[in-house]
This record gives C-alpha cells, structure tokens and sequence, in this order.
C-alpha cells in the first residue's frame, strides 16, 4: 500500500528525527548527487559528509565492500549501493510520485533506470581508459606513452560521440515525445 | 457502512470494538496482486519474454518467473533473425516482455523486479523496505562484479570498443597476451574481492541465502552471474576458479537445488 511505502521510507531515513541521515561519498558529484537530489527532493534531511581523497585510503577499510557511497540511517544500519538509495529515497516522497508504487508505472521508471545504466556503461571504457588503462589491456599510465595513450583516448571517445551517444539521446528524446509531458515519464518528476 | 472510505477501529464505552470495513476495491492493490494483474492479467494471452537463445541477462527473469509461479511464452530469437528484428525493438535490445495488456517492457532488471514483486509468497522481493533495501544493496553489488569482468568480456569478443583493433586486425599474438593479462587479472584480483564481499553476505544470513531465510531476486541475479565463471566458456577463466570458495559453492547449490529452480531447469535441459 502506497502510504505505507512512504511511511516505512521515512521512518528509515528519519526515525525519530533526532539521529540524522548520513550520506558518506567523496568531494564529488560521481554516483552520490542523485541520491543528495532524490533526499531534497523527498524532503529528507541528511548530513552530507564528503571523504577527501587523501582520507580514503583510511576510510576504505571501514567500509562494508570498500567502496563509497555508504548511507548511515538513524537506526544505525548501514545501506551500500548507490541505486539502492535513490530508490530508499524515492519511496520517502510524501507525495509518492518519485517512485511510485503503482506497479505499471514503476516498471516503467525500472526501464529508464535499466537505460540509464545502459548509457553509463557505453561511457565507462571511455572514461577510465585515461585514469586505468591497465584494466583495458593497455599498459600503466606510466608506462604507455604519452602521445600513443592521447590518440587512443581520443579515438575511444570520438567513437561514443558517434556511436553512442547519438543513439542514447534518441532513446531519451523518444521517451520524452511519448510522455506527454516535461519529464521522462510524464509531468511528475521521478527518480 | 456503506459509504465510508476507511477503515476505522470504534471503540465504544464498554470497549467492545467495532471495525468498519470498506468495499474491496477501494483499499489500493497489494504489490503481489497488481504485479500478477500485470503479468497474467484475465489469463487468456500469455506473458512473451523475448531474447537470444541463451542464458545471458534473460535467465534471471525466466527463473524469477518461474519461482513466482507466472506462465510465459519463452521466445528464443536466433542471431540470424536479429537484423530484422531489432529496428521492431523498442530501443534496440533484448530482451523485451510483452504483457498481455501488450505493454511492452524493456531493461532485464525491470523484469526481474516486476517478477519479484509477483511472487505469491511476498518473498522474492520482500515488500518490506528494510529487507528490500538490502536485496537492492545485494543487486548492486552484482551489478559492480558485472562492471568488473565487462572489460575482460570485451577484450575478446568487441575489443574495439576499448580502443584495440578489431578482431580481424588485431595481432594475434598481441591479442591473445592482452586477454590473458586482462582476465587473469580478474581472475586473481577481483573474483577474489567480490566472492569475499559475497561469502560475508551468506555469513550474515545464517548460512541461507544472501539476503536471510528466503531466496529473493538478489540470489537469481548473483547465481546467474556468479555461475558464469563456473563454466569455463572463457579462455584464461578456468572452471576451477571458484573452488576456494566453500561458502559461496554452498550457497550456489542451494539456489539450484530449490525446488522450483530445480524443476525449472529440468524442464529446459531437453
């Protein structure tokens, strides 16, 4: 039932109101900003708590799965993934439309979610071939020269360019057409 | 009484308690029931999940059907159909459902969800947000072991996409070094790690499964991609990569052994 979706969301994310929400990333947009947007956005205070690069490699081990971002609710538990916490906090929505519980509508907003993880994918080799290109099967950054290392990056991200990101918008433009309305899937925001 | 619109508890003087109940269909719709109207609807036209004629991210969803018990058409379509089909699509993947109100879905982890809310048991996508924050907790973590090996992946069948020559121009010398170095570094590396953060799941459940008692949708998607490495369909992936880790084995051959993913694969393996 919807409103105990919203209920159960913000006892979570709110408890008694005296512990705050934290919200543990680094001093960046990357995958926390559409959790920070998706809190605002359902009227969820949180404390925004930013881990400098310099203190990661501290913080890391203290993590559940080594990796940010961690969510800290009230209650103490602690909430790994990204994706889980912008769906935690679209449930929180007081008017229910981020994520809505009608279930064909939400399957909807899971299809643009499913490609939007898609678009990120396409991006990835070409965003971390630059700062890992060891995964890649290309040498260390140190070690692959210099002028060899700029023309394959290029030759990567012209090709997405193209390719990908034509495709992509198109995508997202024809959702747009057939929502009717000023967002992806009609006239109410969602996540 | 007629003509109220909620449920209310009166207690009067002697504390005898009076409920009023309302009309049936003015209460909103369980997960369960709307996700069933969904996908089974009057019944009459069959659920159609369409995909290649493998396992790949469609599997999850046919098991997750299956457990929920939900009778679908299990389309297979070959590679050589593929040209013609894919301009019909809706953004030019697979797989895609079509529900019998002919909805068409698309993204296999909004199947997988949709599936998991239909389970008649509550319990493949348990409606309560602290357990299902932490299957979704769980799908993520699948989805960052996928992100890991992807590379690996890529190296061999498309490694152009990674800024290496095509296959057919590719040394093959250079190639061949290149997969070996990528996939045995995931092979050392990062198997290890993910079985590691996996492992500490099914320690935490009591030895179940890896959200607790039950099987869920985050045990589906893990068994499928963890299986994978099983398999040994990748060079430089032996099959014997994943024997070190005895938990993670266990929890494998409990998600195959239960009962409706058993039955289910029997029915497959003619």
């Amino acid at each position: 039932m919807s409103a105990s979706n919203i209920d159960q969301a913000r006892k979570l994310l709110i408890g008694d109101g005296i512990t705050p929400l934290k919200l543990e990333y680094f001093a960046i947009e990357g995958v926390a900003e559409q959790v920070r947007i998706a809190l605002a956005v359902a009227e969820v205070p949180f404390d925004d708590v930013r881990i400098g690069f310099s203190d990661w490699a501290v913080k890391k081990p203290t993590t559940k799965y080594g990796q940010l971002p961690e969510m800290i609710l009230p209650n103490g538990d602690v909430i790994t993934e990204s994706m889980a916490m912008l769906r935690l906090a679209g449930e929180a929505d007081p008017e229910g439309k981020l994520y809505p519980s009608d279930m064909a509508t939400r399957v909807k907003v899971e299809g643009v979610l499913g490609l939007v993880g898609d678009l990120s994918r396409a991006w990835r080799p070409a965003l971390y071939i630059g700062m890992r290109p060891e995964a890649f099967g290309y040498p260390t950054s140190a070690e692959w020269d210099k002028e060899v290392k700029d023309a394959t990056i290029k030759k990567v991200r012209e090709a997405f360019l193209s390719n990908e990101l034509p495709r992509y918008m198109g995508c997202f433009t024809d959702l747009l057409k057939e929502s009717g309305g000023k967002f992806l899937l009609g006239d109410d925001l969602t996540i | 009484k007629s003509g109220q619109h909620s449920l209310e508890a009166v207690a009067d003087h002697t504390t005898q308690i009076i409920v009023t109940c309302l009309p049936h269909s003015t209460m909103p719709k369980s997960n369960i029931d709307q996700a069933r109207d969904l996908l089974i609807g009057d019944g009459k036209t069959p659920l159609k999940l369409e995909y290649f004629p493998i396992e790949g991210l469609a599997e999850q969803v046919r098991i997750a059907l299956a457990v929920a018990d939900v009778p679908f058409d299990d389309i297979r379509i070959g590679y050589d159909e593929w040209g013609e089909k894919k301009s019909t699509t809706r953004h030019g993947q697979l797989p895609e459902m079509t529900l019998p109100n002919g909805v068409v879905v698309t993204e296999s982890m909004a199947m997988l969800r949709l599936a998991g809310e239909a389970d008649p048991e509550g319990k493949l996508y348990p409606s309560d947000l602290a357990a299902r924050v932490k299957v979704e907790g769980i799908l993520g973590l699948v989805e960052d072991m996928a992100r890991a090996w992807r590379p690996s992946l890529f190296v061999f069948h498309r490694p152009e996409l990674l800024g290496h020559p095509s296959s057919d121009k590719w040394e093959n010398d250079i190639k061949v070094a290149t997969v070996k170095k990528v996939r045995s570094n995931f092979v050392d590396k990062g198997l290890p790690r993910f079985m590691e953060y996996f492992t500490n799941y099914i320690k935490e459940s009591g030895y179940k499964y890896l959200a607790g008692e039950d099987l869920t949708i985050a045990d589906i998607a893990a068994y499928q991609q963890i299986s994978y490495f099983k398999k040994g369909v990748a060079d430089y992936v032996p099959k014997v990569c994943l024997d070190p880790f005895m938990e993670v084995n266990e929890w494998m051959e409990r998600v195959i052994s239960h009962p409706k993913i058993a039955s289910y694969k029997a029915s497959k393996a003619k």
